[in-house]
This record gives C-alpha cells, sequence and structure tokens, in this order.
C-alpha cells in the first residue's frame, strides 16, 4: 500500500474499529443545557455591564479596561505624567517552602468549610475610578485558618443594614452555588474573589456589611462577617438606576497562586496596555516588549512589592483556549515604586521566551500578559512566530 | 456520517429549530467523545472536554442556528479543549511534579487500554500533536481539508502538509504498510 489517501482511508477504518469499543455514556442532557444557558446569561449580564462602564468611560474621556477583554486598554499619558521605566530582570518565584504540600494529606475536596475555617478580610473601592462612582467594589480574601483542607461552598452575599443594624437586604450573586467552581482550599491557603454593587436607586442606608455564607445551608448561623478596612456608602442612583439591591455581581473564588500574592491594591484601577501593536520572534526566540502600567484614579495606589509580585505571561494559538504560561516570572521589584502616583505611569521592559518545543510551530499567535496581585486585566498583542 | 453518529440531516430532524445543540448531543455526543479519545487518553478527560463543548455551545446558541455550523464549532472545541487539557498537565507537572497523584484507574479504563492496542491508534498517539490532530479530523472525523484548516486554525497548505507527514511517519511504523 503506497498510496497516501489509500493509507488515510485505511487509517480512518482501523480508528473508527478501535474507538467502537470505547464505552461512551452520555449523561441526561438537562444539566449540561441549563449550565449553558446560565453562562450565556452572565455573558449577555458581562455585556451590558461593559457597555455602560465604556460609556461612562467615554463621557470622561477614559476607556477602562475590563477583566477577561481582549479588546486594548486605552494607557493614554496626562500632560506632565511621571514615567518610571523599569528594566526586564530574568527572576523567578519560588514556591515558599511553608507552602509545600505535606506527604500523606488528603485530597482537599473532602469537607466543607465552616466559618471557623476561615478568616475573612475585605477592601472596598469605588469603581469606575475615573468615569465617576457608578458603583462599589469589595475585594475578599478568605484564608482556611482551620488547619485542615476544606472546600469553600455558598454564596457570598452582601447585606444592606439600616442605622439601627436592622437588615434590609441580602443581595447576591447566588447562580454559582450549585453549578459554579467550588474551590478546595488548603490549610493556610488564600481565596480571592470579587463582589460589584452597581448603581442603587433603592432605599437609601447608611451602613452596609458584607457577609460570606460558608457551607451549603444558608442559615444564619453559617454566615461570617468580613473585615473591611473602612465603611463604605450605598452606591449613589447613577445610569444603570436598578432599584433593587439584588445587583451584586461577581462573586466567584479564585484560589490564589501558591506564593500568596496579596491583593492590597483596588481591584481594577490599575490599568495596562502592551505598547507594541504586534510581536514577533522565532520558535525558541525571544521576544522583547513594553508594558505601561497607569493609575488612572484620583489617588496614589500602593503598589504591593513583599512578596515581589509575578507576572502571568503566556502565548496562545489561534484556536488555543488556553494560555500556556511559562514558569512564575518575577516583576522587578528592586527598581519598581513604592506607589504610583494619580495619572502617573511605569513602563515595564519585558521579555518572553518561546519554548522550542512542537506546540509553537511558525504562525500566528496571542500574548498574554498580566499581574494578578495588581488586579490587572489581561492586556494582549498579536505575535507572530516565524521558523527558526 | 460519522463513527457513533448519524447524518446532519437526521439531527436537523431530532433537534427542533429551536434547540439544535440539543440534537447534536443525541446524535453526536458519541461521535466526539470517540474523537477526542483519539487525541486524549484518559476516557473521563474525553468525556469531560465533550461536556463543556456542549455546554459552551448552548451558551453560544445564538449563534449556532444552523446544524453544520453548530456541529464544525463542537468540533473545533473538543480539538481545542484537548489540548487545553494536555497543556494543562505539561504546566501543572513542570510546576510542581512532586504533588502529582496517579489517579486510581476506572473500570472504563480496561476499554481504553483495549483500544491503545491496535496498532494505528497506538502508532497515532505517538505523532506530533498537529499531525495526530489532523489525521484525526481528516481520516477519522472525515472533515474536508478546509473543515480541518478550520477546526485548527490553519491553512489548507499546513492541514497537507501535516497529513503528508503524519501518514509517513505512520508508515514507518505500522507493518501493514511497509
Amino acid at each position: 500500500m503506497t498510496d497516501e489517501t489509500e493509507r488515510g482511508e485505511d487509517l480512518g477504518r482501523r480508528l473508527r474499529s478501535a474507538v467502537a469499543t470505547l464505552p461512551v455514556r452520555p449523561g441526561p442532557v438537562e444539566p449540561l443545557r441549563a449550565a449553558g444557558q446560565r453562562r450565556h446569561r452572565r455573558q449577555v449580564t458581562g455585556s451590558i455591564a461593559a457597555v455602560l462602564l465604556v460609556v461612562a468611560g467615554v463621557g470622561s474621556g477614559a476607556v477602562i479596561g475590563l477583566r477577561g477583554s481582549s479588546s486594548p486598554t486605552t494607557v493614554a499619558s496626562r500632560p506632565g505624567a511621571v514615567v518610571t521605566t523599569v528594566p526586564w530582570i530574568d527572576h523567578r518565584a519560588r514556591r515558599p517552602a511553608q507552602l509545600q504540600p505535606a506527604p500523606g494529606v488528603p485530597p482537599p475536596a473532602d469537607r466543607d468549610c465552616r466559618p471557623a475555617d476561615v478568616s475573612l478580610t475585605g477592601v472596598p473601592a469605588a469603581f469606575p475610578s475615573e468615569a465617576g462612582p457608578q458603583g462599589v467594589a469589595l475585594t475578599l480574601r478568605a484564608t482556611n485558618i482551620g488547619g485542615r483542607p476544606c472546600e469553600l461552598t455558598g454564596e457570598v452575599s452582601a447585606i444592606t443594614e439600616a442605622t439601627s443594624g436592622r437588615r434590609l437586604a441580602r443581595a447576591a450573586e447566588s447562580d454559582f452555588v450549585k453549578y459554579g467552581e467550588q474551590p478546595a482550599l488548603a490549610a493556610g491557603a488564600t481565596a480571592t474573589t470579587r463582589l460589584n454593587w452597581s448603581s442603587y436607586c433603592g432605599r437609601r442606608t447608611t451602613r452596609w456589611s458584607w457577609a460570606v455564607q460558608i457551607g451549603r445551608n444558608p442559615k444564619s448561623s453559617s454566615y461570617a462577617p468580613v473585615a473591611t478596612s473602612q465603611n463604605v456608602r450605598t452606591p449613589p442612583c447613577g445610569n444603570a438606576r436598578i432599584s433593587n439591591a439584588d445587583n451584586v455581581g461577581g462573586g466567584i473564588w479564585t484560589v490564589l497562586n501558591d506564593f500568596g500574592q496579596p491583593l492590597q491594591a483596588p481591584a481594577e484601577a490599575l490599568v495596562a496596555q502592551i505598547d507594541q501593536s504586534r510581536l514577533a520572534t522565532v520558535t525558541g526566540g525571544t521576544a522583547a516588549f513594553t508594558v505601561t502600567v497607569r493609575n488612572p484614579s484620583s489617588g496614589p495606589i500602593e503598589l504591593p512589592r513583599a512578596p515581589c509580585p509575578t507576572y502571568t505571561v503566556g502565548i496562545t494559538d489561534p484556536g488555543g483556549i488556553d494560555t500556556a504560561v511559562d514558569g512564575f516570572p518575577l516583576l522587578n521589584c528592586a527598581r519598581l515604586p513604592p506607589t504610583l502616583g494619580a495619572g502617573q505611569l511605569i513602563r515595564l521592559r519585558l521579555r518572553v521566551r518561546v519554548p522550542n518545543t512542537g506546540d509553537y510551530l511558525p504562525g500566528r499567535y496571542r500574548l498574554d500578559w498580566g499581574v494578578n496581585a495588581w488586579g490587572l486585566a489581561t492586556t494582549t498583542v498579536p505575535l507572530r512566530i516565524n521558523g527558526s | 456520517m460519522v463513527e457513533g453518529g448519524s447524518t446532519l440531516a437526521d439531527s436537523t430532524v431530532a433537534a427542533s429549530s429551536a434547540d439544535v445543540v440539543t440534537g447534536l448531543y443525541v446524535t453526536e455526543y458519541a461521535s466526539l467523545v470517540r474523537l477526542a479519545a483519539l487525541l486524549l487518553d484518559e476516557p473521563a478527560a474525553c468525556e469531560d472536554v465533550v461536556q463543556e463543548a456542549y455546554i459552551r455551545a448552548w451558551s453560544a446558541q445564538a449563534r449556532l442556528r444552523d446544524p453544520a455550523a453548530a456541529h464544525a464549532y463542537l468540533r473545533q472545541v473538543v480539538v481545542n479543549l484537548s489540548r487545553s487539557v494536555l497543556r494543562r498537565r505539561l504546566i501543572a507537572a513542570r510546576r510542581n511534579p512532586a504533588r502529582r497523584v496517579d489517579d486510581v484507574s476506572g473500570a472504563d479504563v480496561a476499554a481504553l487500554t483495549a483500544v491503545m492496542r491496535d496498532e494505528a491508534v497506538r502508532a497515532l498517539a505517538g505523532l506530533p500533536r498537529r499531525q495526530r490532530e489532523v489525521l484525526a479530523l481528516r481520516y477519522f472525523a472525515q472533515c474536508s481539508e478546509r473543515e480541518t484548516a478550520t477546526a485548527l486554525g490553519i491553512s489548507v497548505g499546513s492541514v497537507k502538509g501535516y497529513g503528508s507527514r503524519g501518514i509517513a511517519a505512520l508508515a514507518e511504523q505500522m507493518r501493514e504498510w511497509r
């Protein structure tokens, strides 16, 4: 047999014959369809929110980058803005010894977390910062202090209270409770999530607080209060004109990486953009690029440097969904300023090496870059890989 | 028509116009799992990939009214997710080899082992990822060169190149083709 077509047809027959013995048990269709439709609704809601934010941003002359958006963020410099250039450094984070898993630790999903297992802290912030406050956001951190692995079940809720302490409303993003990610939290590990409360035109409140339901049953004893650094006011009535309190978005837990990167900066307050419109290199080669990070808010923002934040950099192929991350490169913390003033910029000089493997054949790819610890939305740029 | 499935016309009949994807779930689930089996290994991972593909299809249902387009979309997502699974494993192994714990084999793994006994499947598994994907789509899923190119996000010329090199590599390994 020499002809390629014949060999192909023979291969097809043999493959079909071989996998025909594979037992395939399709489950019920309803849960999958329901999950897909819920995801669709979230995408629609996110799109509406994005349009509102962009409209608000355009009104004030700024375009705010959105988490997960592949659209470029505008990082325009203001006249007189100070630009700090930070050179690239080839350092990678190492796993702290205390976070090494002990031998024999069972998979951390055998029990639900209880309120006493977790310590909760929150950092409130207004958003979007340039277009006028349209709501408040809370960056939550939950640390497992129970000494045993457990699973973070339950919904993240916002509780508004009258001055008397009487509970007025509980707003929650409850959809994920039954169907979304329910991450396991190893002993000592931390997870983070972000809640957004959009403009609110309902009954005004003078106090509000946050609580997280820990455990699957929504009873009062299963709520754990969140310690916040300051009180925040009920979101002002804005363009969205939402008159009920059930407009809290977010609430999906993300376990922080093993390096315990802090999330001290107000999430998504900083915006970043890769300066080059496109990049090119060869398989096994290195692409150099710069990223400009700007503080669009009206006040200084602390840039956490201890421990030094890692950044994510990945190369995604055209049909790819995931991003390949090559280790955990560190920012050049020795050269970073401790804070970034209002409207000020830092320019990071960076490099990424394209692995010399079969996964990065010549072609068009996408480079993604972000810093989780700074709450930066991922910024992307086309990357062309030429033959070596 | 693909193995374990039925024609698109059948699936169109099975699906109401309002829910093309549900019709494709009934008719194409098995063939997509089998396609994933040629790109991945564990049956559970293959089923996860296909289930996720259907969830994505339902979330994109408004854009998938045409059964042919929906089928192509599902196939493309299965290929992409299979790549992602393999890539994620590589990254996990690179980051933390000590934490890797082998799963206890389920009863259905024996079936996959039987599949892997076939010389063609074993030889296919040894090919580079792109060649494997091209051959699985071209000759198992019976996609045209253009459909394969669309599913993989590469040019038709690349499909021909990968396919030709893949067949040549298999011929080196398969006694019956020598």
